[in-house]
């Protein structure tokens, strides 16, 4: 009669396999499932990992809540911070370098200095733009996008005169959604209240 | 009956001493629970709690978010039900609280503060633990709560600062991960630690408390961040310092060993009577200072079969001995290649089986050792209780008078088990014990058979240094070259220098203030050293893996760096 023999790997073979499963398990499910930082920031983004509503969180006062248009080739949406009284993301460009254009949504801006450009219409709501001085600031354009509760600064690592193809460009992609989207989704979707802009007073 | 200088006894069949008595063994049938048997604990349910919790609200907020908000619904409902309390003295208080416990400086000075005296207490493993638990809660705090992108609760004005999603609260898991982190690195265990983590609880519930009123976290997010911030430190601690073999102590050697007393104490009594037959009247831990491996145990047994009461020694393995000896060698390899180079042990039940088999070979070669009495299994392949013979009267080399019979004794042990062909690899003071002119040899786990020459000439060099110690090198030299040929005397001290020795035996060596090692050189044949580091295709791949993982972490930890700090 043979002595039984144990079948199959060891404990510890399984126990490290169970280990590197959960290892990937995790990683996979903490990198690969979360959006684009572009899909967060998108204006027609439809993700529920979109920041538009913290955002609207930020500063409750603003009527709009500044956001990506679809970006020409080079461009990406790096990163983005949104806290109490701010929120901002920022863009690479593979010519401009890192944070080349940043967008930064607060309730207000001191645009003191800085020129008067014609007004604009954005979702509804009219914006009165501000823009810098070049010889202010001689490297870096500075605007600004005063509306209604809220002032978005947004700021260029370079100029028209040093990079005019990518000043065209930069341009193009700050959007505007309007904050009453983000207040009727929330009472429709869920019966609550995103305190703020467009709806009623909240207790506190 | 006749025994050499090494204590062994002449021209008698060596078998393994049976202990005393024999009456009252029984064979635990099937079904029986064992001595001790294995059970969750306080700690280890709330700690399977905590990890039911983090996993589960995990996947409920990720599933919820796409489907119903039934947590923001809920976390509106509460938070409007404390809303009305709001009162200004309250919110004054509260977003005291929070300014000062959320703060970033506060979290970073108590670090900091703990990662410096760490250092200071030269405790590099809880160190290393602590630092890991808090960066492994900061990104995966920060990951998951993008992964989550749960807004701030909905419904009332929010009063206070925040900062991010909400779920996990990121200020209430570096809270928790900073103060349990303190308790289980700073913190004996025991009353100290227990208070700390009461401090700890209260600490939680204020803040908490304070986020929830103040409407900038969630109830969920305080829940999931305390959670996140407790399980990790509390897993990483216990299975990298558990307090068996890394105890917390602001005493002289390592003072907690696995508590024999309670549950286990009485398991320990049953199981050797049940096991061997031995009546045990006392269990007391002995010898804790210089032993991490195990739990050395004195038993006081009772008189039985002829033999009087008398002490029998006893070595408690756990399986966290097994994590330690496996991290261990695994250290040992990277830093000296092929001078530890060996394979770890797999389970506690190895552990003991192997002691247990070199003591039988060690006696069967005519090795003067503990003579084994047996196994005692307390909880299967968890725990196991090695019993063997008590040296009663003897005294440790370092104390007992040294003469020519002891020096004697000494070396004729290395020339038995060079004969054998083992190696002993822990020749120090502390393991070589002198009862009436022998020399006895104890802890036999380190034992190897068919060794490299090199241990076996590093095995020479340490018991001769250990006789010189006592004496003179010129004296042990000459006793020396009646056993050893003088050019396996100068292989020996070419082989032995720095870490060769043990850390025991280099201390002594220091206080003793003699260059011991270049007087034997002095004394023996001119030979070249032989190299102690070696290479191996393990060795580099081990070290290129851990360099890999270190630099992974680096970067890791730079590139969040300010999710981190």
């Amino acid at each position: 009669m043979s002595a039984a023999r144990p079948r199959g790997r060891p404990a510890s073979t399984w126990k490290g396999i169970a280990v590197a499963l959960a290892v990937a398990a995790g990683t996979m499910a903490v990198s690969g499932c979360g959006a684009s930082q572009y899909q967060r920031v998108a204006c027609d983004s439809t993700s529920p990992q979109a920041i538009f509503v913290l955002e609207a969180q930020a500063v409750p006062s603003a009527t709009l809540i500044p956001c990506a248009e679809p970006l020409p080739r080079g461009w990406s949406v790096a990163g983005f911070e949104v806290r109490s009284g701010l929120a901002q993301f920022w863009l690479d460009s593979d010519q401009a370098g890192a944070r080349a254009a940043e967008v930064m949504l607060t309730q207000t801006c001191d645009v003191a200095g800085a020129t008067q450009l014609p007004t604009t219409t954005e979702s509804g709501a009219i914006v009165q733009p501000y823009e810098v001085a070049t010889a202010r600031q001689p490297h870096t354009t500075v605007r600004y996008y005063l509306f209604t509760g809220g002032c978005v600064t947004y700021r260029l690592s370079f100029t028209r005169l040093t990079e005019p193809v990518l000043a065209g460009q930069a341009g193009q992609f700050l959007g505007f959604n309007p904050r009453w989207i983000y207040v009727n989704a929330i009472r429709r979707d869920q019966g609550l209240t995103l305190c703020g802009a467009y709806a009623p007073p909240c207790p506190g | 009956m006749a025994t050499d200088g090494a204590g062994a006894s002449h021209g008698q069949s060596v078998t393994p001493q049976q202990g005393p008595g024999g009456g009252g063994r029984r064979r635990r049938p099937s079904g029986e629970p064992p001595p001790l048997p294995r059970q969750v604990g306080v700690s280890g349910r709330v700690l399977i709690t905590l990890v039911v919790l983090a996993i589960g609200i995990s996947a409920l907020n990720l599933a919820v978010r796409r489907g119903g908000f039934l947590f923001d619904r809920w976390n509106a409902a509460m938070i409007r039900g404390i809303v009305p309390v709001r009162t200004g003295w309250l919110t004054a208080l509260t977003s005291g609280i929070n300014t000062v416990l959320s703060s970033r400086w506060t979290t970073g000075v108590l670090r900091l503060g703990t990662l410096v005296a760490l250092a200071g207490l030269l405790r590099w493993r809880h160190l290393l633990t602590f630092l890991g638990s808090v960066v492994v809660v900061e990104l995966a705090g920060y990951q998951l709560s993008l992964l989550i992108a749960s807004p701030r609760p909905f419904g009332v004005q929010i009063i206070g600062p925040w900062e991010g999603f909400s779920e996990p609260s990121r200020p209430m898991a570096a809270v928790a991960v900073t103060l349990v982190g303190m308790v289980y690195a700073l913190l004996p265990a025991g009353r100290p630690r227990s208070w700390g983590k009461w401090a700890a609880c209260v600490a939680f519930l204020l803040l908490g408390l304070a986020r929830v009123y103040l409407a900038v976290d969630a109830p969920t997010g305080v829940l999931f961040g305390v959670t996140l911030g407790v399980t990790v430190p509390v897993i990483g601690f216990r299975f990298f310092t558990p307090d068996e073999v890394f105890p917390v102590t602001y005493r002289r050697g390592k003072a907690a060993h696995l508590d024999v007393g309670g549950r286990r104490g009485q398991a320990i009594r049953t199981a050797v009577q049940e096991q061997l037959g031995l009546t045990v009247l006392d269990v007391k831990p002995v010898g804790l200072a210089g032993s991490a491996g195990s739990t050395p145990l004195r038993l006081r047994v009772a008189a039985a079969g002829g033999e009087p009461e008398r002490d029998v020694f006893a070595k408690l393995y756990a399986q966290s001995h097994v994590r330690a000896d496996r991290s261990y060698k695994l250290g040992r390899t990277i830093l000296y290649g092929a001078l530890e180079d060996e394979a770890p042990f797999q389970s506690v039940r190895r552990f003991v089986e192997y002691e247990d088999y070199t003591l039988l070979r060690l006696t069967h070669v005519g090795i003067p050792v503990p003579a084994p009495f047996g196994i005692v299994e307390i909880t299967p392949e968890r725990e196991y209780l090695i019993v063997m013979e008590f040296f009663t009267g003897a005294q440790e080399i370092g104390a007992a008078p040294v003469d020519d019979q002891v020096i004697d004794g000494g070396l004729l042990l290395i020339r038995r088990l060079w004969d054998a062909g083992l190696a002993h690899r822990d020749i120090k003071p502390a393991n070589l014990m002198v009862r009436d002119g022998n020399v006895l040899l104890v802890d036999a786990f380190f034992v190897q058979v068919r060794p490299s020459p090199w241990r076996q000439a590093v095995d020479l060099a340490n018991m001769m240094l250990c006789l010189a110690v006592r004496t003179d090198a010129r004296r042990v030299y000459r006793h020396a070259l009646g056993y050893f040929t003088e050019d396996e005397i100068a292989e020996a001290f070419a082989a032995t220098r720095g870490v060769a020795s043990p850390t025991q035996l280099r201390g002594v060596l220091k206080h003793d203030g003699r260059d011991l090692v270049t007087e034997f050189r002095a004394l023996a044949p001119v030979r070249r050293p032989v190299a102690i580091q070696r290479w191996s295709i393990r060795r580099i791949t081990l070290s290129l893996l851990v360099l890999a993982l270190a630099v992974a972490a680096t970067i890791v930890i730079l590139r969040y760096w300010t999710v981190v700090a």
